[in-house]
């Protein structure tokens, strides 16, 4: 009998800590975001009144939230479908394990293990309108200096293109991952079937690695919708609000404005959307 | 008998240990010389008050408001901090109450006038002004003599407004820096054009927004004018640009910003500068602020708090702390204090402090612009953009303040 119990609890015991740190180090903020989410309140008085929906309601009234919510879909709408694209084509073109694509595959994967930080200082150094790289030797050409981060359209394409480069390496390792899986003997065999590489793709790699898309597609969703240190280093949510996310609203709200209540309200807005979007995912994957 | 004393000294040993006060101090810094200066105080203070040891938490101006928000929040506050006065104002309904310590009145006279507004909230005092800080210019001298400009010495005799802008144009055309003006992204520094253009962000009955006004459309207007005809590189307030890089590297002939950067600058080795009156409009006008400490209710050690903050504004710790740190003490007493090779720039600021009016400071203590800043900046930003004009951006400003006022 004691036996049994004890083998009952083994794997509890094994998943407790696990449990206690996920518990209080997600689950608990999570709880608290929500409560907080209902009350009005700040950092020095703490929660002052519990309002209800409030906060909820005058969200939709919210200039500096639904702009940053168009901006954050914008966003992650392109960073996602390039991130995809490209980190499948880099892991189609360096698939075979020769020495120049291990070398290859080092290098798209570099910008993964940089701190974002770091990532926004040098696309900073890069492109900063004044003071960057590519506008000195634009100028040392003779052209005109472009701006890159001060006009609106340049700072959102700059933007995206830094996300879409630090986070294309680290997909590229699971789309190699993927094609991995997909038996060679279909490819001779397609080949023998005088099937050309375009038909291969569409044929074979793309309907096999289905599960793996899927799966970089929801993690490039919910990375694409927490972005905030690059832009912040990049362009600091600038010019104007062009480039500010929901995340960087989320963090004026509590820290510039003093409002971590309201805060919490906009944070439980992103949570429920990026529920709802994996979910949604996994249903259509489900479906096919 | 020799474990008895063993005994008896471990005792001993421990009520060493268990007798000595930790003092919380979060500190922020914007020079990298500031941290070792302050170091060398606190250890004076240690071997002063052998019960007491202060440790220090060191963070950057830019965290220090989250910082101090979230240890408020989290109900561990710092026993001292040294703040702005935008913090001041925030931190005002957790301050500790100094006037327990002291005897009100001889204390806050101690001070500069232009300090007390930030720290006396009848009858409590919430914190003790460490230094004075002014806005004013620097500028590359090599970069002026070079275009063959001369700057005005004379405070009687500054530029106007239409003066200064030649000036950018002649200096920006004919010497080797790139730009004409660097100017920090803070609504306190542009506050500095709409006093001397002798507009105001608050009336004087303290309850309505007044930068909706003639004055405010002429400063704003100039100032959007700078950026357009390119005097001010547009990615210093588009795209968060580090404007004293920009001096520093002697590409920007002048640097909007404040007394400060001279410790910092002190470094500069590849150009001579100096700083320039401020130039003048309607009046002569520089913005007051100032650093200070504070203490917190409910933090570990209140006593020996206000005891740190009386010692580290007293006469004798603050004025060589302020010299150390080329900083002008907010002390009535160290008027006439001689600071070697910086006497000059520092004669340029304590004459633009004296001509300014005193509803400067009162703007600037009132909590409501601790919570606009930010929000005045971005309106201010979208008139640089084009995506409104300088009246709908001061329309917006004044309705968001008086809003706030209510």
């Amino acid at each position: 009998m004691k036996h049994k119990m004890g083998r009952l609890l083994t794997p509890y015991l094994f998943l407790a800590p696990n449990t206690l740190i996920f518990g209080i180090f997600v689950v608990l903020p999570m709880v608290y975001g929500l409560v907080y989410s209902f009350y009005r309140g700040n950092f020095i008085g703490g929660l002052q009144q519990f309002v209800g929906i409030e906060n909820y309601r005058q969200l939709l009234e919210d200039r500096a939230f639904l702009t940053s919510l168009a901006h954050t879909a914008v966003y992650v709408l392109l960073v996602v479908l390039l991130v995809v694209v490209l980190s499948l084509m880099l892991a189609i073109a360096l698939r075979a394990t020769t020495l120049g694509n291990a070398l290859a595959r080092i290098g798209f994967y570099l910008p993964v293990i940089l701190s974002p930080v770091v990532v926004g200082v040098a696309w900073r150094w890069m492109f900063s309108s004044d003071l960057g790289v590519i506008n000195a030797v634009l100028s040392s050409l003779g052209q005109s200096p472009i701006p890159w981060l001060t006009d609106i359209n340049w700072a959102r394409a700059v933007v995206i293109l830094a996300s879409v480069w630090s986070m294309a390496g680290f997909y590229m390792v699971i789309f190699i991952g993927g094609l991995n899986t997909i038996p060679t003997e279909l490819y001779q065999a397609a080949e023998v079937d005088g099937a050309s590489p375009r038909q291969q793709f569409w044929q074979i790699t793309l309907p096999l690695l289905a599960p793996t898309t899927l799966l970089v597609t929801i993690l490039a969703t919910i990375n694409a919708f927490k972005a905030f240190e690059i832009i912040l280093v990049l362009t600091n949510g600038g010019p104007g609000d062009a480039t500010r996310l929901l995340v960087q609203n989320i963090y004026l709200t509590a820290f510039e404005g003093a409002n971590p209540t309201y805060a919490s309200a906009q944070s439980v807005v992103l949570f429920a959307i990026l529920m709802l979007l994996t979910l949604v995912q996994l249903r259509v994957s489900r479906d096919s | 008998m020799k474990k008895a004393w063993l005994i008896v000294l471990f005792l001993a040993f421990a009520g060493i240990v268990f007798a000595q006060r930790t003092l919380q101090v979060v500190w922020f810094t914007e020079a990298p010389t500031e941290q070792a200066i302050f170091d060398r105080y606190v250890k004076m203070y240690e071997a002063a008050n052998p019960g007491t040891k202060v440790e220090v938490t060191y963070v950057p101006f830019q965290q220090l408001t989250q910082k101090l928000q979230l240890m408020v929040a989290g109900n561990t506050p710092p026993d001292v901090a040294r703040v702005v006065t935008a913090n001041i104002a925030e931190f005002d309904p957790v301050a500790l109450d100094l006037a327990a310590y002291v005897d009100s009145s001889s204390f806050l006279n101690q001070f500069l006038p232009s300090q007390i507004p930030y720290i006396y909230r009848k009858p409590r005092i919430i914190g003790a002004p460490l230094d004075v800080t002014a806005n004013g210019i620097f500028y590359n001298k090599d970069c002026f003599a070079e275009a063959g400009v001369k700057v005005p010495t004379n405070s009687l005799q500054v530029w106007t407004w239409e003066q200064w802008r030649e000036a950018m144009d002649k200096v920006r055309n004919n010497s080797k820096c790139r730009f004409a003006l660097s100017y920090d992204f803070t609504t306190h520094r542009f506050s500095t054009l709409l006093y001397a253009a002798g507009g105001r962000f608050i009336d004087a009955s303290g309850k309505k927004f007044a930068i909706d006004s003639a004055q405010g459309l002429r400063t704003l207007s100039f100032f959007a004018d700078l950026f357009k005809d390119g005097f001010i590189p547009k990615g210093q307030w588009l795209s968060n640009d580090d404007p004293s890089t920009l001096f520093r590297s002697g590409q920007s002939a002048m640097y909007m910003s404040g007394n400060w950067n001279l410790a910092q600058f002190s470094q500069i080795k590849n150009f001579n500068w100096g700083v320039m009156p401020l130039p003048r409009d309607k009046i002569r006008s520089t913005v007051p602020g100032g650093k200070f400490v504070m203490g917190f209710k409910g933090s570990k050690n209140p006593d020996e708090a206000a005891k740190f903050i009386l010692w580290l504004t007293s006469k004798e710790i603050n004025l060589p702390f302020s010299k150390d740190n080329m900083v002008l003490s907010a002390r009535k007493d160290a008027k006439g204090m001689k600071y070697g090779q910086f006497d000059d720039a520092i004669a340029v600021f304590q004459s633009d402090l004296s001509v300014t009016p005193s509803y400067v400071g009162q703007d600037w203590s009132n909590p409501a612009m601790a919570r606009l800043n930010t929000f005045i900046r971005g309106e201010i930003v979208k008139v640089l953009l084009g995506q409104q004009s300088p009246k709908q951006a001061l329309e917006t400003i004044q309705a968001e303040g008086n809003k706030l006022l209510r």
